[in-house]
């Protein structure tokens, strides 16, 4: 946020046996993060 | 910011590259995950053309899906090669990579810096997909000279930059462990070689916490310079890419 990055936080997740579960924890784990830290997050 | 979802989720559910048949059947999982933002790639000269063939019937199924392809990654690896011949045809085909962004409405382009062209003693990183944890051994050829690999590097980086910028999108690359760029210094050299502020950083916590960087300081070399963001999670020790919380980037640092 210091350099005011707002664009595409891509999650890169891969070869894991429980791929769509590790996509899906990103996912709210990102939006979590958002709250905590107080960034605008979208998708 | 807003989220998406790279093509390392198709590759991992499909193969490298998927087949076009799978490749919609990808973007059908990445609409039933709930992204609306993905990422496409095009594997080598085959899967590119395939992709180019294709595009309509793509673009036409992410619409349809309500989802945006927001980079497009062409893999080509001589783009470094030390063969003229065939350094040049993949710059074309990274031309023809630039025209699929484009009518994707890509914001960014991305490309890595490949392997160097060492002799590799068994495994060879990147060989298919990503092989996280691999350990390799070189044997280098006395013919061998870095000057001229960097000089090929910046050269063909270069190309890709001005490419991108005459089609109104950026480029960014990304450091990956065992490529030819792979921290942020090496990056930030290539940056001030090609001297272009069209060309960016991909940070992808996953390559750059394995390679042991600070990633927060990171941030601080790259600043304004990051274009794109890939997140994953690992021990510091292999480039593993796991769900975030499952290893130990932290998370409230990259940004």
């Amino acid at each position: 946020m210091k350099h005011g990055y707002s664009g595409y936080v891509a999650i890169d997740v891969g070869r894991v046996p429980d791929l769509d579960l590790q996509y899906r924890e990103s996912v709210c784990y990102l939006k979590a993060l958002s709250q905590r830290l107080g960034f605008e997050l979208e998708g | 910011m807003k989220i998406s979802c790279c093509w390392l989720y198709a590759i991992s559910k499909f193969g490298y590259p998927p087949s076009i048949a799978n490749t919609y059947a990808a973007i059908d999982d990445m609409a039933g995950l709930g992204f609306r933002y993905i990422e496409l790639e095009g594997v080598g000269e085959a899967n590119l053309r395939a992709v180019w063939e294709e595009r309509h019937g793509l673009r036409k199924r992410c619409e349809d899906l309500g989802l945006k392809v927001i980079n497009f990654c062409p893999v080509l690896p001589d783009l470094i090669s030390l063969d003229l011949a065939a350094r040049q045809r993949a710059l074309e085909l990274f031309d023809l990579a630039v025209g699929l962004a484009n009518y994707f409405g890509c914001e960014t382009t991305q490309a890595d810096s490949y392997t160097p062209p060492l002799e590799f003693l068994g495994d060879r990183p990147y060989k298919e997909m990503i092989n996280f944890g691999g350990q390799f051994r070189v044997k280098i050829n006395p013919d061998f000279r870095w000057e001229e690999l960097w000089v090929n590097l910046v050269d063909s980086i270069s190309h890709c930059v001005r490419s991108a910028e005459q089609a109104g999108i950026r480029f960014c690359l990304e450091p990956r462990v065992g490529e030819n760029i792979s921290n942020t210094d090496a990056l930030l050299r290539l940056m001030e070689a090609v001297n272009n502020p069209n060309f960016g950083a991909v940070l992808d916590t996953g390559h750059q916490h394995a390679q042991k960087e600070i990633l927060p300081l990171s941030v601080e070399k790259l600043g304004k310079r990051i274009f794109y963001l890939h997140v994953s999670d690992n021990d510091g020790r292999t480039n593993e890419h796991l769900a975030l919380g499952r290893g130990t980037v932290v998370f409230s640092g990259p940004w």
